[in-house]
């Protein structure tokens, strides 16, 4: 059961990152930007946390920041239409040393900042849950609410259609009087926001302090996790909890004394093997004929 | 053509203006900090090149963030993502140690050749793995090769920190090389060392590969369709893993002459991130060796200088990251609109 509760608490920050990745990847864009967004998110956190007060100014400040980022990568993607891996590596490493240049401006130092000041999510705590499932924080139950509307939007609404009217056939959808750009647009928004959200988990939340390069990869896993999932949801999210209970499994795993790098590498190996298992057991399915990513082309990294 | 000069060259004008641009915006920044930003950039220079000595710790400097350049570059260059130099260039370290360490007993010359080509070897290895998947299988080379990186981190810090432990145990550090495979400094106060021309010389040799040879060519064939190179008769598979395997060779070199001729031992922190820069350098560059060569050279003196500049300023060393990351932000989007630009003009 505690490993259960790890897995939660460990795949609440990927869910929402691969759940905002995967409408984006519906649309035709695989932002690989997520791990620049969700460290940037969290030093956010913490700075709203600390100076405005209380854990909902610093989420704001999270979403904020996410959103702005998230903008700048759909105007230089979707706008300009420039390469998305380039966009989106360049945007990881400027995020990771904006936040060093920040953290140095505000915290005066270049490794971490924790206070007992900065004021923790708030956990939900009722009498009827069971024990593994009691006072987890409200950012692992919201990842799961979050989860439940975008099923039911993916499914059963014409903004889930328009999606992957964006990603399969472009001009079809403008065709119908919708600008694809928009939907992208749109689509990123939201990822800002969950993003900011998985951000803000992690600092003020999870950790309750800011630790450089503490997204971890985590970013990386969920759009791995898109990947596995091909966009749709509902392999997206088997694909996080597996990746989440391979997290807490070496977490777990390190307290039998193991070494903690070696159960560390246990979700990055899984993710590996997912992939490939799932590549040999649909051969092509990642490739199928008709869907367009005209902003993603694996390879051509025409300029 | 009366704009014939303009369109031939219309990349690296857009490439020099973006730098400069940056520049300038990186002096904005510096100015907001509550500093002089011709005297931070000034402090920048002096404290890269102001002396003899300030010149060595430069091209000592310059050494790993040229080969890692050229490594992104070669590799982009032949339309393969390698994220995952970062990994292979740790592996490729350590394999040179595990050389100097349990091979101890061999003669010297010996010694430092089979410690470079091992951890080359080790570096091809590890990118061959996820190339092929990519290739074969059609994996998603980006987020393989990032998995791969942190795996080979994780897995050398647990050797250093483990087995391999030095005497100095818990510090991240194994124990020193024999002393017959290190390679000497060149002065008291820095590292450079002989490693500076055996690096020249690997990316000299893959910058000619990349500009003058057949196989150049077909590497920029396959990055800019590697289905219609195909349809041409190029093996694009074989290609793009030679594309793959010479950016790892170099990956692998860059961590081996850390350990052989800087450090002569394995430390977990090794690389301050070296083939990020590289990689934000060969983008900024659109992957042109020549390019990509002297934006190294300009950011390992931004670089070495930027710590005299925190001094004096206290502006963090990062900004010159930040300078560069905003001239590739700038350079996609210039070349974004300068070819829908000619494509409007075209069509007009």
């Amino acid at each position: 059961m505690d490993l259960l509760r790890a897995t939660l608490r460990m795949a609440a920050p990927l869910l929402y990152a691969a759940l905002g990745g995967a409408w984006t990847q519906q649309t035709g864009i695989l932002n690989i930007g997520q791990e620049g967004a969700m460290l940037l998110a969290s030093f956010f956190a913490i700075l709203g946390n600390y100076h405005l007060g209380g854990w909902i100014a610093g989420v704001a400040c999270a979403v904020a920041a996410s959103l702005a980022y998230n903008l700048l990568f759909g105007l230089l993607c979707v706008t300009l239409r420039s390469n998305v891996w380039v966009v989106g590596m360049t945007l990881n490493v400027l995020a990771d040393n904006v936040v060093m240049i920040l953290m140095k401006y505000f915290f005066h130092t270049k490794g971490g900042f924790r206070d007992p000041s900065i004021v923790p999510m708030p956990e939900v705590s009722l009498s009827f849950l069971p024990d593994w499932l009691d006072g987890l924080s409200i950012a692992v139950w919201g990842a799961f609410a979050v989860l439940a509307v975008m099923l039911w939007i993916d499914r059963n609404t014409v903004f889930g259609m328009r999606l992957k009217g964006a990603g399969n056939n472009e001009e079809a959808l403008a065709s119908a009087g919708v600008s694809p750009a928009r939907m992208r647009y749109r689509t990123l928004l939201v990822n800002g926001v969950l993003v900011g959200i998985a951000g803000a988990y992690l600092s003020t939340s999870y950790l309750l302090a800011f630790v450089s390069g503490m997204s971890a990869g985590r970013g990386w896993i969920a759009v791995a996790a898109v990947i596995f999932g091909d966009g749709r949801l509902g392999w997206t999210v088997v694909g996080v909890f597996l990746f989440g209970l391979a997290q807490a499994a070496g977490i777990e795993l390190q307290s039998h004394g193991f070494s903690s790098h070696l159960t560390l590498m246990l979700p990055y190996l899984l993710v590996i093997v997912a992939l490939v298992a799932k590549q040999w057991r649909l051969p092509g399915r990642l490739h199928a004929p008709g869907r367009k990513t005209p902003h993603s082309g694996e390879s051509h990294t025409k300029r | 053509m009366k704009h014939s000069f303009a369109r031939e060259h219309r990349d690296l004008i857009i490439i020099i203006l973006s730098f400069g641009f940056s520049l300038v915006l990186g002096g904005v920044f510096i100015a907001l900090y509550g500093a002089d930003p011709l005297a931070a950039y000034a402090s920048m220079i002096r404290g890269a090149l102001g002396d003899g000595d300030a010149v060595l710790v430069t091209l000592a400097r310059a050494v790993p963030i040229v080969l890692a350049t050229m490594s992104i570059a070669v590799a982009f260059n032949g339309g393969m993502w390698n994220i995952g130099a970062e990994g292979q260039l740790f592996l490729g370290a350590f394999a040179a140690a595990w050389v100097g360490i349990d091979l101890g007993f061999l003669p010297g010359p010996l010694l430092t050749v089979l410690g470079l080509a091992l951890g080359m070897g080790a570096a091809m290895f590890w990118a061959w793995m996820p190339a092929r998947l990519s290739l074969d299988k059609g994996l998603n080379i980006v987020v393989l090769t990032i998995m791969c990186n942190s795996i080979a981190i994780l897995f050398t810090t647990w050797l250093a920190t483990g087995p391999y432990a030095g005497a100095r145990a818990n510090s991240g550090t194994t124990d020193r090389i024999a002393e017959a495979m290190r390679l000497p400094h060149f002065h008291a106060f820095g590292t450079l060392n002989w490693g500076i021309f055996i690096a020249a010389a690997a990316v000299l040799l893959v910058a000619l590969w990349m500009i003058a040879s057949v196989a150049g060519y077909e590497w920029r064939c396959c990055r800019m369709n590697a289905t219609f190179a195909g349809y041409a008769g190029i093996d694009a598979r074989s290609r793009r893993m030679q594309a793959m395997m010479a950016s790892a060779a170099l990956a692998g070199l860059a961590g081996a002459l850390l350990v052989v001729g800087d450090h002569y031992r394995f430390l977990t922190t090794l690389s301050p991130g070296y083939t990020w820069t590289g990689m934000i350098l060969a983008m900024m560059t659109a992957d042109r060796p020549v390019a990509g060569i002297a934006a190294a050279l300009i950011y390992a003196v931004m670089s070495s200088g930027a710590l005299e500049m925190e001094l004096a300023t206290d502006i963090p060393t990062e900004l010159v990251s930040v300078i560069v990351c905003c001239a590739v932000l700038f350079v996609t989007a210039g070349v974004a609109v300068a070819d829908r630009l000619a494509n409007r003009i075209r069509e007009d």
